[in-house]
This record gives C-alpha cells, structure tokens and sequence, in this order.
C-alpha cells in the first residue's frame, strides 16, 4: 500500500502567484511526509485549473523536491502535438533525474476540447493515435507515423527520456469494461470512485491480472482519488472541509454551469453529505480519517491511496496540518513504514511560512515534539 | 547599458540532465552578476536545441532565481496551439512574480516547422494571426477571434499575467526595414545582423522613435548577440572558444547538412578565425573582450549587450570563469 496526491490546483483564491508558491511548499512537505508521487490534472479555461500547462508546473516541482515521484494525471492528449509532448516528457523526466509518472486521458471535458478547436467525438481516436506516436517515439528517438490526424516523416527526437523505455503510464477510466485491457498492458490506474464500484473496478483488474499468471508482486498501482481533511476534531474538521468542498465542487461544474448544464450525477454528488457517504470525502479526527480509510481501502481493494489535502480554498496551514498528521498517525498504521512519524524537521520553508502566518497551534504542529 | 544573456541549449555533450542542472548552476552566476535578462532559444528536432520546450526550462529558472528576468527568444508562435501559449505566458510570468520577457517569431527553420506539420509559406500570415490571437487572450476576458487559421467563440480566460498588459515583447530583427514598424510598436529588438549592420538598423529604429515624439528614456531595448569566451590569455580563451564554435556551428547547421543544403543566409562565417574578425565571437583576455565589445557596441548603437557565455562543449568551469572575469572586468567599462 502506497500513498500519492491528487491535485486539480482549482483556484483557491485571487492570487495566482500566491497560490503557485504555497502549493509548491506544500509540495515539499508531501516529499517529507513519504508520498510516493504527486500527481496534478490538466484543464483549461475553467478555475479548476489553474495549472493549464501541468508540464511548467511540474518543472517548479522537480526543482523543489528530490526524491517525490511526479506526472500529470492527465495530460489530455487530444490537445497536444505530439512531438511537442514527446519533447516535454523528455525534458522533464531529464530535468528530475527520471521522476516523471505519465498519465494519459482523453480530457473529460467536452467544452475544454471544443476551446482547443477539437471535436470532442475525435478525442478517443486522437488519444490512440497520439499515445501511439509519443510511445514509439520515446521509445526509439524518431518520430514515424501515416495516420488520421498526424503525419512523421523520421523526425529525430534528439531528446530522450531517463526512464526507460519510457516513464510509467497512468490512465483514467470510469469504465469497468477497460479494466481486462489495462491489466492486460500493466497500466497503473487512478480512478474517482464510489467505494462500491472502485471495489468492483479493482476486483475486474486483479482478476485480469491473476488470469494473465502474472505475479501480485508486479502488480501495477490501482489508485482511487479521495478529498482528505485531518484536524483535531471531528466537528471543526468536517466543517472545513464542507466550507472547502463547495468552492471547489464550484470549480467542478463551472463550465457545465456556464453552458446552463449540471454535471452528470454519478461524474461527482453536489451534496457535501452525499459526498461523503459514497467515499469522496475523509474527514476528521485522526481517528476518524483511520477508521474511514481503512474501510474504504479495505472494501476498494486499492494499493494506492491517492488524497487530496488541498482543495477549494483551504489555507496552505488547513492543508499543511492535514498532512502532518495524516504522515504521522494515519499513513503508518494504514501500512508499516508509510509515513513520516520521525521528529524530524519539516521542510525549512513550511516550518517558516507556519511560523510567519500562522496561530500559535499551527507553529506546534511544525515542531510537534519540541 | 544593460546586459542579458542569449543561450540555445545547444548539446554539450554531457548527459542531458547534467546539462539542464550545469546550465541552472550558471544562470544563478548571471543573477548575481547583474544581467539584466536570461533569453533562451526554441528549436525542435537538433542537437541546437536541447530545451524545445523553453517554458518548462523557463519554470526551472523562475525556481532558481529571484530577480532575473527571463523569457523565449523566441517562442515559434505557430508551432504552439495559441490558447496553450496563452495559458504558458501567464503561468510563467505569475510563478516568477512578472519577470517573463515574451519573445515571439515564426520559427525560420522549415525544416523544424515542416516536422510540426506546417507549411512555411503560410508562416508570416499565421504568425500575424497567432500573435493577435495571444494578445486579445492576455488582455480580455473571453477570447473571440474568426481568422483564416483560428476560431474562438467566447472563451473564457481564467489565466492573467502579472505585467499589465502583457509581458514586454521581443522580436528577432533580420531586415533594415523592420525597425520602422518596430519602433513604432515600441518593441525590443535583437538584429542578427555584424556590428554595421545593426547599426544602420538602430540609427533608424531611433530615428523612427524620436519622429514619433517618444521619449529617449522610453527607449526599448536593441540587442546584438555575441558568443563570448573571457579568460586569463588571449590564447587560452580562443583555443577554448575555437573548439566549442565547432561543435555549435555543426549543431546551426544540423538539419541543414542533413538534408543536403547550406544555410540560406550568411548568418555566421562557418570559420572560427572569419567569426572572429567578423565580432561574431568576441574571445580573448579581459581587454581584448573590452574593447573589441566597445567598439562594436559604439558602431552598432545598440543599448542591450547580449552575451552568449555557454555554448558548445565549454564546461561549466569554463562557462563560470568568462561570466566572472566579464561581471568583474568586462562590464564595469562598457
């Protein structure tokens, strides 16, 4: 069982250059509680999205961390030249010494694809046709391709990436039906579920798997997302995360809204409390967050915890102490060994920000030992 | 007087990585040393470009600096979808606090083009549409646009830059004739053109500015870009300058040779001793490197002295010593 991070980066107030910063220092702090990988989502011309480009993003990261695992999750490949994407793994996986995580999707929204000029019908035929491109081309360093929409006459790709023969693939899917296919190419997974149909999505690939003989032990990571608040009590705690749960559900629809459409119901509840009951959202105490994800993994059948401690406009600290004690107190106990329960120092630059901005108790959280 | 730094990224040879990390190592030297600008090249497909994707190189920098600024010289608008540009422009310039020195150009090469799968003759056409497309998007709210090449209805633009209205633009000057439209535009220039070249060319460029009743403080910049090797001796600094021009002239030329065909123009004498004399490379002792830059910089009239310190094989060490001798013995006399 391992833990990573799922980020939109919605729009958590006015100040972009704000947020750019203390996400990043949150960031750092994701490296130092044991997260295996932090993974940020692709969307344009909507508040969901303040990372439009995730590849520029993800650069800022790989200079602040040095050991977390990171990637888009997705980038929508319907929306990109191919030897540009090609050349922008390169460059990234090159810039962190072979960290990147590469998720692929068709991009989910039709009124994003529609901006770009693209026919939201085409994006499935665009993300086989791209994906097999850029896959070939990592793979050999030259672009060679006759097809529907992109044509390659031997380009030479110069650049290479570090991972080889090419950085892990993460795909989307809400479609039980893919999950056959994707074990079938050892695809990890990352999936927005209820419990319910995660458990029965994981339980397809695993029996795929078991039918391919192939060994538990290479088993690829099956992730479902969930919204993840951890404070000192269950009221306060919970409350915040509905506070934050509606500016970000907000940022969800906003483009659904804006062309008078409510976004399919079983896409995401409206409802905090809906959200809640189907899994969505963990909120709490730490006893709380234990007792809920430790059913939810159980009953999924996950090996891969993917949360979301920043969301909506919960401040950097509402974050920052969801962290710390999640790494502390629920990660370790969830699986052996996850986790940060040491005394060490938190990174430098979240230390100073909870000191400089924070109460009192947020300062007891950096130095929760002293 | 100011100074900034061009750099193509061109192959050194190392690891790829080593590279990316040797090269922020130096553009933290060139924030201390007071440059006032970080420009870095966009070429695809060549060993002259190891960074085809300048913005994620760019968001790199914005990590490791605070002050300097930094920017594509150029982005090649057309090989970019411009709505994705847009959403770059603004990223960089909010994850640096506003220090993004937008360069913008076709992209020359028709090779790097046709590999994107655009046609060269539709370039300056394209070019002019892209750029109004990715102005109107820095500065509305939604994006509307019919054009010959892109159709936007009613897009809304959640992303804005830190500078108001846009980040200052920059263009590669290759004509005499374009400083009139330049000045008038009031944007940065970069000639590539020899020292007398360029000085014809900001003779008009300020004429064209003074007639239009502008201020000579108002003045944007007018750069010449020169490859440049500092060291203790004239001979140390031209050997190292000698062996690094080779390796960066093959990679110029690259997909030139490759496809059976010189340069199109007489941009750089492909000799190291004829790049020499020319000032296309200006190498050697402190003083030498001082006054060969004095009176080119006097002929050329240029206000922005734009210094290539990396290219080549030159190893960091190399790289750091010139930039250092140049911070300290170079640049206070220019």
């Amino acid at each position: 069982m391992k833990f990573g991070i799922f980020d939109h980066l919605d729009r958590s107030g006015p100040d972009a250059e704000r947020q750019y910063e203390e996400r990043l220092r949150l960031i750092e702090l994701y490296e130092w509680a044991g997260f295996h990988a932090y993974h940020v989502a692709e969307h344009h011309g909507t508040p969901l999205g303040m990372a439009p480009s995730p590849g520029l993003f993800l650069s800022a990261v790989a200079q602040r961390t040095t050991t977390l695992r990171f990637g888009p999750l997705v980038y929508p490949l319907g929306l990109y030249h191919p030897l540009r994407l090609a050349e922008e793994i390169c460059m990234l996986d090159q810039m962190s010494g072979g960290r990147l995580e590469l998720g692929v999707g068709r991009g989910a929204s039709p009124y994003e694809a529609a901006f770009f000029g693209v026919d939201p019908k085409t994006t499935a035929e665009r993300f086989d046709e791209v994906l097999g491109v850029v896959l070939k081309g990592l793979v050999t360093g030259r672009l060679d391709h006759k097809g529907k929409h992109f044509t390659f006459d031997n380009v030479p790709l110069e650049v290479t990436t570090v991972q080889r023969p090419h950085p892990p693939l993460w795909h989307v899917t809400r479609s039980l039906e893919s999950a056959p296919r994707l074990a079938g190419e050892g695809c990890n997974v990352a999936l927005s579920l209820p419990t319910r149909d995660a458990g029965a999505y994981c339980a397809a690939y695993r029996k795929a798997w078991v039918a391919l003989e192939r060994s538990p032990l290479d088993m690829p990571f099956l992730g479902n997302t969930r919204n993840v608040v951890v404070g000192d009590n269950d009221r306060e705690t919970i409350a915040i995360a509905k506070r934050a749960f509606k500016v970000w559900y907000d940022s969800l629809v906003h483009l659904w809204r804006m062309h008078d459409l409510t976004l399919p119901k079983q896409i995401f509840p409206s409802e905090f409390e809906d959200a809640v009951a189907e899994g969505y959202v963990v909120a709490g105490s730490v006893s709380r967050v234990l007792e809920q994800m430790r059913a939810d993994i159980d009953r999924t059948g996950i090996n891969y915890a993917l949360c979301r401690f920043a969301y909506g406009d919960l401040s950097f600290e509402e974050s920052a102490r969801s962290v710390r004690l999640f790494s502390r107190e629920v990660m370790p106990e969830l699986s052996p060994g996850q986790g940060n329960e040491s005394n060490a120092r938190m990174p430098a630059s979240v230390v100073d920000r909870i000191g400089h901005y924070g109460t009192e108790a947020d300062v007891d959280i950096a130095f929760p030992f002293r | 007087m100011k100074f900034g730094v061009f750099d193509h990224m061109d192959r050194a040879g190392a690891t790829l990585g080593q590279q990316f990390e040797d090269r922020l190592k130096l553009i933290e030297l060139y924030e201390k040393s007071g440059f006032h600008a970080y420009h870095l090249a966009e070429h695809h497909a060549t060993p002259l470009g190891m960074a085809p994707s300048p913005s994620v190189f760019l968001a790199a920098v914005a990590q490791r600096t605070t002050t300097l600024r930094f920017g594509p010289l150029v982005y090649t608008v057309n090989l970019y979808h411009p709505l994705r540009l847009i959403d770059e422009i603004c990223m960089l310039d909010q994850m640096s606090g506003g220090r993004l020195e937008l360069g913008v150009g076709r992209g020359i090469s028709p090779y790097e083009v046709g590999y994107y799968g655009i046609d060269p003759a539709t370039g300056p056409e394209r070019f002019a549409e892209a750029l109004e497309v990715i102005l109107k998007g820095l500065t509305q709210k939604t994006l509307d646009h019919q054009g010959k090449f892109f159709a936007y209805r009613n897009v809304p633009m959640e992303m804005v830059p830190v500078q108001r209205p846009h980040p200052p633009l920059w263009y590669g000057a290759n004509s005499l004739e374009s400083a009139d439209r330049l000045a008038r535009q009031g944007l940065n220039a970069v000639v590539g053109m020899k020292a007398e070249g360029v000085g014809q060319f900001s003779a008009r460029y300020r004429a064209a500015w003074t007639a239009l009743g502008r201020a000579e403080a108002d003045m944007p910049f007018i750069g010449l870009s020169r490859h440049i090797v500092v060291g203790d001796t004239d001979k140390e600094a031209q050997a190292a300058a000698k062996r690094a021009f080779a390796l960066w002239y093959d990679a110029l030329i690259h997909l030139w040779r490759a496809n059976g065909v010189g340069l199109p123009r007489q941009m750089i004498p492909a000799e190291f001793e004829a790049a020499l004399d020319g000032g296309y490379i200006v190498a050697g002792s402190a003083s030498t490197v001082r006054d060969r830059l004095k009176h080119d910089n006097d002929v050329a009239g240029i206000n922005y002295c734009l210094c290539r310190l990396a290219f080549g094989d030159l190893s960091f060490e190399e790289s750091q010593r010139s930039t250092e001798l140049f911070t300290r013995d170079v640049m206070p006399a220019l």
